[in-house]
């Protein structure tokens, strides 16, 4: 006999029956279930099998610290592999499925071969051996066996939100510490957030019998609540808080719940003035032989099924405790007219007040006993007792109970670094020290019956605000108090007595651990897998720590505890993620002629903005297409979006010279009307980015770095005037969206920018190469620069940025019968290289300077300082060791782009290398072309290379990179 | 979870809204010619790395864009002084 | 006693009591030939090839906390050894190599599970450059390959495949993979150990004698220790060891983030990482994934993560597996990596004639633990250092020769 239903009692529903399934049996519960407390009153017995030795094991406690409930779980609003199921409210049509156990947790054939396998099956067991011949050959069967449940490849489509949110004080907790300082501070003014994770405030009042100011705890309660709410107060119910961060910065997650189940999560990121820390505690189970049958429940939690939920763990309890808390167990199962339960007390002379109470009730009382074993396989039959004396009983039960004590919930205090540390009174770790204005009351400081508990709430409001409140009175003669610890059975077998029952782990593996020297309580963890389960050791940690202090003979405190680390229960990753997918996740920048571009057929690659690679409209194929476009360029006219380009606005009286700190090239000689191309470095020497500088006028430049280095290069430039030159007289405006801008390339680039009707003159001589002009074209103020990085005539017009699509709609009206084209990205790219200018970030890399790329002569002719000028004759610099960018012709297979050169004298690999392809093409006039950065590369131009790429080697001649118009004169047209 | 309030804007900003800048009295030699390799190089990539008290730039990138200095703790993260750039933190630093 | 299968059976019947101390836990002596300041990864290795290899016994290692404590027990587990200039590949293939050998080398199971490390492709850009690096490493001699996006597609099944990044493609390092990383301190401990190193834990070293420019001796929590040779490892703490022998080195220290999710049943064989996302993702034997990002930008000492990054890893984790969704967290934490300029390591003499430094691993430490250590190891025997370990010494800041492959590959390592 298991679990089942009582006749009456509990905070359930009764009217609103339930039906759920639980590995495809049809089960019934009631509107205020959890999943567990709907499991254990459904006679539930085995719901899963351990991780290690697939023993049983069954439901364990009510909450969140239970190691054995692990659950697949679908609702109405979706599926999740791993839930602990007494986080589960228990909706209709819920299904719920085991996920452990071969083929079924009733039945595990896998069982049978690890009963004879245990003996070697130990903590670390795999350190020592699966090395012959290499752990991979073990990997796969050992993987077969690890998890709970597989996601089931779809995508969580719970709603998601997320808040933020201040308050004065967080509450954390509402039982009775949390109620009573909520109450506390009624009328102080202060905005003040309560939360529980259950889904009604109360905490244990909830289901212990107790009396506060001579009402019951819950009207006391509700009464303390509706106050509270009344004053504006905000409570969130359902809601765990995850984890403290610096700054009283907290993430919470509020579970949003309704009759088809999860809709979803809110994650609340709240910042705290003052905290009170009224978490509670949980109970701590006993260590004994054979401890993690089914039937076996931690003592509050029996109190909790019964109290919340009219649910009995079984007809027949035993009660194992060192402490009074017990006691009030036995005398909550009596109530609910079950059979008076066996109390094993392991201390000699527990208060006579609880002795007597329980006696009262009918109870038998062991005193000076322990359980030294249970029998039963696959559900707790009868235990063991051994008293003092060394004799034995058996006493015949369906259920036992264990209360070994509490462990505060410390979690969040720890998460901020504050240190746990071991108090004799309660047996238990606490936190003494805490976060600056954060407070601690209730069964989190080791408090041990309800009046202390509720004048701990008060006491700590009353230190945020004092308002004068008077101290709530609880009657309660019983409490939680007497404990004397007992870590472990003094009878039984070690090496059946389980303290991490997730993870196997037993006291006779940490008396291994301690043999073997892994006593630190981190190794001891990392080595036996204490407490690395999804319960994060929540009831095996300080059992686990105690043993081992006992086994190296050292105080438990001493040995210390674990870190504890956010999230204080596992956060589901989808809330997380929340709506940031997909474009949510990197928002896509389009440009402004986007529409236009995908209604020609644009191929769009990702350059920090979408842009076309290639045009659809110019061919069914990319190759195809980018000969067109390339084609377009040479003989006629293309027409490119180039809007992404940089543009930033340098202005002032000390525009130039700031500006000139910037590029290497000498800027104090650039006209106005006049344009000129170079790099900049930071201040190593190393290029971080190209591009042309417009003189608009003595006071206004216009910058033009590189499309992805638009907003650092406009920070760059802001950081170094606010922190270094704050005193020139200069103004930065970073522009680039503000303008949309159209590239004009080819020989008739001209003759379709006069049709889009400029007003100023655009003659060869009134406008050459390397100049800018400002006016209107098409009716539309614009920004001409006469620039190539096609080798070709050129001009980028740049117009305000909402007339950026009929610009790019007209130059292709206009251009259409002179044979105009949309140029995408590749072809762009690839006329560049055949006219030898360099593309940053190919043909550069994180080496480069401007020695290395030609621009020696420029440097060497400014005088003024430049950012990165000094580093460029630091040693290295200046070896002449450096990689240079030079041009490749194939001598007998084409090139390929990221192609390895090859020392000299070398023809296969693995060999020294001195260089790269940095970019390659075929060229549908020069034929296959790359650049390639080579060490000493400039001094070298006509010598032969070898390349390798991709398996095969390949030889190539140094050339000057230029493959097209060598003499600029296409330009200058 | 970083919270300054900007001295220039004076709004509080998260560090999701801020840009870290490195250490804070780190300042060009200058006349660049003039200094020698190890000092250049020094002033390129030596920086202090202290274990508490760190004097630093951060920017209120995602408001006033304003560069400012903070003296922070960097192990617990707790911000002690903020100054507008022009000033010297008067917290930490050089002993 | 050897760990091997028959003496864990014969254990196994005996009730497991005959196991010896995994190794001591000696008092500290007053004088040792050499001092190792560090008891992590790098500095449990260099106390073992230090004793294997140079014959040096008389040793002791000192750690402030638990063996294992910092990086080496706080990473991602990942190994792999794609880097590019041959100075990198030299050090970081020399790791792999012996770490392709260390379970049998130490005789303690390091779990060297080589499933294969892939870098996704996202776009034409990235396939140029993942085909440089495949050209470059396989001249390096190291393995390396480029997959199509059809050979993800199956290694990788749950993964989005046109996602806000979409998948064109995978540099694909087939030897890279995950290790046990405690295991790797445990077994080199265990090692060195028997070989006759000290390793003494909560040990804090709190200054240097100095005479004549030179340490005389480690003035530690657990008393004054005499030596004629000192080896630093100690990653993100290197900066407090270097003030305290009075110099600086071109390190900030900055905190580095991990987190698990609750175990499911394994469907992600192989490590991943996405540059769209800046996100690597394994499966553990347990059937968690372990997740990992980009450094918290700031400089720092604390050995926790602040949530904004927690939030990107996530949501980049369940942008390329979406349904991570319905995954839960469970753990986060942080380790402090120490960051060079270039990124890369600081190998060999320091300013402190005979003090040896192994630190700026930055986000790589754990998969060069052997090759860290087996050079530090020279350095403290030979004086000076290892022909691999030389492009790496501090002069290369001073000469401005950065070994900068962050910079190469476009990609943060």
């Amino acid at each position: 006999m298991s679990g089942f239903r009582l006749e009456n009692g509990g905070r359930i529903d009764r009217s609103h029956p339930f039906r759920f399934t639980y590995n495809g049996r049809s089960l019934s519960g009631f509107a205020g279930d959890t999943l567990a407390s709907a499991l254990l009153a459904n006679g539930s017995g085995i719901i899963g099998r351990s991780f290690k030795y697939h023993r049983p094991r069954g439901i364990y406690a009510a909450g969140v610290e239970d190691p054995n409930a692990m659950l697949a779980v679908r609702d109405a609003h979706g599926y999740e592999p791993g839930l602990r199921a007494g986080q589960v409210a228990l909706v209709d049509g819920l299904e719920a499925k085991s996920v452990t156990g071969w083929p079924s947790p009733d039945f595990d054939l896998v069982a049978s071969f690890t009963r004879f396998a245990a003996p070697f099956m130990t903590a670390g067991f795999y350190y020592k051996t699966l090395k012959w011949p290499n752990w991979s050959w073990y990997e796969e069967a050992i993987r077969k066996a690890a998890g709970f449940g597989l996601p089931d490849g779809a995508v969580d489509g719970r709603l998601r939100e997320y808040r933020h949110a201040t308050c004065d004080v967080l509450v954390i907790g509402a039982g009775p510490a949390g109620l009573a300082a909520v109450r506390a501070l009624k009328g102080s003014g202060r905005d003040v957030v309560l939360v529980d994770h259950a889904n009604a405030a109360g905490g244990a009042l909830r289901w212990e019998d107790a009396d506060v100011d001579g009402q019951s705890g819950m009207d006391w309660a509700d009464g303390v609540v509706s106050d509270f709410t009344a004053e504006g107060g905000t409570l969130l119910l359902n809601t765990f808080v995850t984890g403290a961060y610096e700054g009283n910065f907290f993430t919470m997650v509020e579970s949003l719940v309704d009759e088809g189940g999860l809709k979803g999560e809110r994650i609340w990121k709240l910042k705290a003035e003052h905290v009170i820390l009224a978490t509670g505690s949980v109970d701590r189970p006993l260590v004994y032989q054979n401890n993690d049958r089914p039937g076996t429940l931690l003592s509050s939690s029996v109190r909790q099924f019964i109290g919340e939920y009219g649910v009995a763990a079984g007809q027949q309890l035993v009660i194992f405790t060192n402490n009074d808390s017990g006691y009030l167990t036995a005398l909550k199962v009596a109530r609910a007219g079950l059979s008076a339960p066996h109390i094993i007390d392991t201390r000699q002379a527990p208060s006579e007040a609880h002795v007597e109470a329980a006696r009262a009730a009918g109870s038998r009382v062991h005193l000076g006993a322990h359980v030294s074993n249970v029998t039963g396989g696959k559900h707790v039959k009868a235990v063991a007792v051994s008293g003092e004396s060394g004799q034995q009983v058996s006493l015949p039960c369906d259920a036992i109970a264990l209360a070994g004590g509490s462990t505060p919930v410390v979690h969040l205090a720890a998460h901020r670094g504050s240190k746990p540390v071991y108090d004799e009174a309660s047996a238990s770790f606490v936190c003494p020290t805490l976060p600056r204005r954060w407070y601690s009351a209730g069964a989190v400081t080791g408090a041990r019956n309800l009046a202390e508990v509720l004048a701990q709430g008060h006491e700590a409001a009353q230190t945020i605000a004092n308002t004068g409140a008077d101290v709530p009175q609880s009657e309660v003669m019983l409490g939680m108090g007497g404990v004397a610890a007992m870590w472990q059975a003094p009878t039984g077998n070690p090496k059946n007595m389980f303290v991490d029952l997730q993870n196997d782990v037993k006291a006779s593996d940490i008396k291994l651990a301690a043999r073997e020297n892994y006593v630190s309580v981190e190794h001891l963890k990392r080595y036996t897998t204490l407490g690395m389960g999804t319960d994060q050791g929540r009831t095996s940690n300080i059992n686990g720590l105690a043993i081992m202090a006992d086994a190296t003979g050292r105080d438990i405190g001493v040995v210390g505890t674990t870190t504890f680390r956010p999230p204080y229960t596992a956060t589901r990753m989808g809330a997380i993620a929340h709506h940031r997918q997909m474009d949510g996740y990197a928002p896509r920048r389009l440009m402004p002629a986007h529409q236009d571009h995908v209604a020609h057929g644009a191929k769009f690659e990702d350059f920090g903005w979408q842009r076309p690679d290639w045009y659809g409209c110019n061919g069914t194929d990319r190759e195809a297409a980018i000969k067109v476009e390339m084609k377009a360029v040479r003989g006629a006219v293309g027409v490119f979006d180039a809007s992404p380009l940089g543009k930033i606005e340098v202005a002032g009286p000390d525009a130039r010279a700031f500006i000139n700190k910037f590029y290497v090239s000498n800027l104090t000689t650039l006209k106005t009307g006049r344009v000129r191309y170079s790099v900049m470095c930071h201040d190593d020497g190393i290029i971080f980015d190209d591009g042309v500088v417009a003189c608009i006028d003595d006071n206004l430049f216009l910058a033009g770095p590189t499309s992805g280095n638009a907003e650092s290069v406009a920070a760059w430039f802001e950081r170094w005037r606010q922190t270094e030159w704050p005193d020139m007289q200069v103004a930065i405006a970073p522009v680039t969206s503000n303008w949309a801008a159209i590239a004009l390339a080819g020989p008739k680039a001209r003759d379709l920018l006069a049709k889009l009707s400029p007003d100023f003159d655009i003659s060869k001589d009134a406008f050459p190469h390397m100049h800018y002009r400002e006016g209107n074209i098409a009716g539309v103020p614009a920004r001409v620069a006469r620039v190539s990085f096609t080798g070709e005539l050129q001009y980028e017009v740049s117009v305000p940025a909402r007339y950026g699509q009929a610009l790019m709609q007209a130059a292709m009206r206009e251009g259409d019968a002179m044979g105009a084209k949309r140029i995408g990205m590749e072809a762009w790219l690839r006329l560049r290289l055949e006219k030898g200018y360099l593309h940053l970030g190919s043909d550069t890399n994180g080496r480069t300077t401007p020695l290395d790329i030609g621009m020696g002569g420029v440097v060497a002719k400014k005088q003024a300082d430049f950012l990165g000028k000094r580093a460029l004759s630091l040693p290295y610099n200046a070896s002449g060791r450096r990689e240079e960018l030079v041009g490749l012709k194939p001598i007998d297979a084409p090139i390929q782009i990221g192609g390895r050169i090859l020392a000299d004298g070398y023809d296969s690999v693995p060999c020294p290398t001195i260089g790269n392809v940095t970019s390659a093409c075929d060229s549908p006039d020069a034929g296959n072309i790359a650049m390639a950065l080579i060490e000493r590369g400039a001094s070298r131009i006509g010598e032969r290379v070898n390349i390798y790429a991709e398996g095969s080697i390949s030889e190539a001649k140094i050339c000057v990179p230029v493959f097209v118009d060598p003499k600029n004169e296409r330009l200058h047209v | 979870m970083i919270v300054i309030t900007c001295p220039y804007c004076q709004e509080i900003r998260h560090e999701e809204e801020l840009t870290y800048g490195g250490e804070a009295e780190i300042i060009r030699p200058l006349e660049p010619e003039k200094a020698s390799d190890d000092e250049w190089t020094e002033y390129l990539y030596f920086r202090t790395n202290p274990k508490g008290v760190h004097q630093e730039q951060w920017c209120c990138s995602g408001g006033c864009g304003q560069w400012f200095k903070v003296a922070r703790d960097t192990v617990s993260h707790e911000v002690l002084e903020v100054t507008t750039f022009n000033m010297k933190l008067k917290t930490g630093g050089p002993a | 006693m050897n760990y091997n299968v028959f003496n864990l059976l014969w254990q196994g019947i005996k009730g497991h009591n005959g196991w010896p101390q995994a190794w001591r836990s000696p008092e500290p002596k007053t004088r040792y030939d050499a001092v190792i300041v560090g008891g992590g990864g790098h500095g449990l290795a260099t106390a073992y090839y230090l004793a294997r290899e140079y014959g040096m016994t008389n040793i002791a290692l000192l750690e402030k906390g638990w063996l294992g404590g910092g990086n080496t027990g706080r990473n991602t587990t990942n190994v792999r050894s794609d880097y590019m200039f041959p100075e990198s590949a030299a050090v970081y293939d020399m790791a792999l190599r012996l770490y392709e050998g260390l379970g049998k080398d130490l005789n303690y199971n390091i779990m060297l599970s080589q499933r294969g490390w892939l870098t996704l492709i996202h776009d034409q850009h990235q396939m140029e450059s993942a085909r440089h690096k495949a050209n470059w490493l396989q001249c390096n001699g190291v393995d390396g390959e480029i997959i199509g996006a059809d050979k993800v597609r199956e290694m990788l099944p749950g993964m989005e495949m046109n996602g806000r990044y979409p998948v064109r493609g995978a540099f694909l390092q087939k030897r890279g993979g995950t290790i046990r990383h405690d295991a790797v301190a445990w077994g080199y401990a265990r090692a060195a150990d028997r070989l006759g190193v000290d390793i003494i834990q909560n040990c804090e070293v709190q200054g240097f004698d100095m005479a004549d420019g030179k340490i005389v001796a480690v003035n530690t929590s657990r008393g004054r220790i005499e030596t004629d040779r000192v080896g630093v490892a100690t990653a993100g703490h290197s900066g407090v060891i270097a003030e305290m022998a009075g110099f600086r080195l071109p390190i900030t220290s900055h905190c580095l983030q991990a987190m698990v999710s609750e175990p499911v049943k394994p469907f992600l064989n192989h490590v991943v990482i996405s540059p769209g996302t800046g996100v690597y993702i394994n499966q553990t034997q347990k059937g968690e994934m372990v997740m990992g990002g980009v450094l918290d930008l700031y400089h720092s000492y604390g050995q926790r993560g602040t949530f904004p990054t927690i939030e990107k890893v996530i949501t980049s984790a369940v942008e390329m597996f979406p349904t991570f969704s319905q995954m839960r967290l469970m753990r986060h934490w942080a380790g402090i990596v120490d960051i060079s300029p270039d990124s890369s390591p600081i190998l060999g003499q320091t300013p402190v004639e005979n003090m040896f430094i192994n630190c700026g691993w930055g986000t790589g430490g754990f998969k060069a633990i052997p090759a860290g250590g087996y050079l530090l190891a020279h350095c403290i025997a030979k004086g000076s250092p290892h022909e691999l370990a030389a492009p790496f010494g501090l002069n290369r800041f001073r000469e401005n020769r950065l070994i900068d492959e962050g910079a190469a590959a476009g990609i943060a390592h």
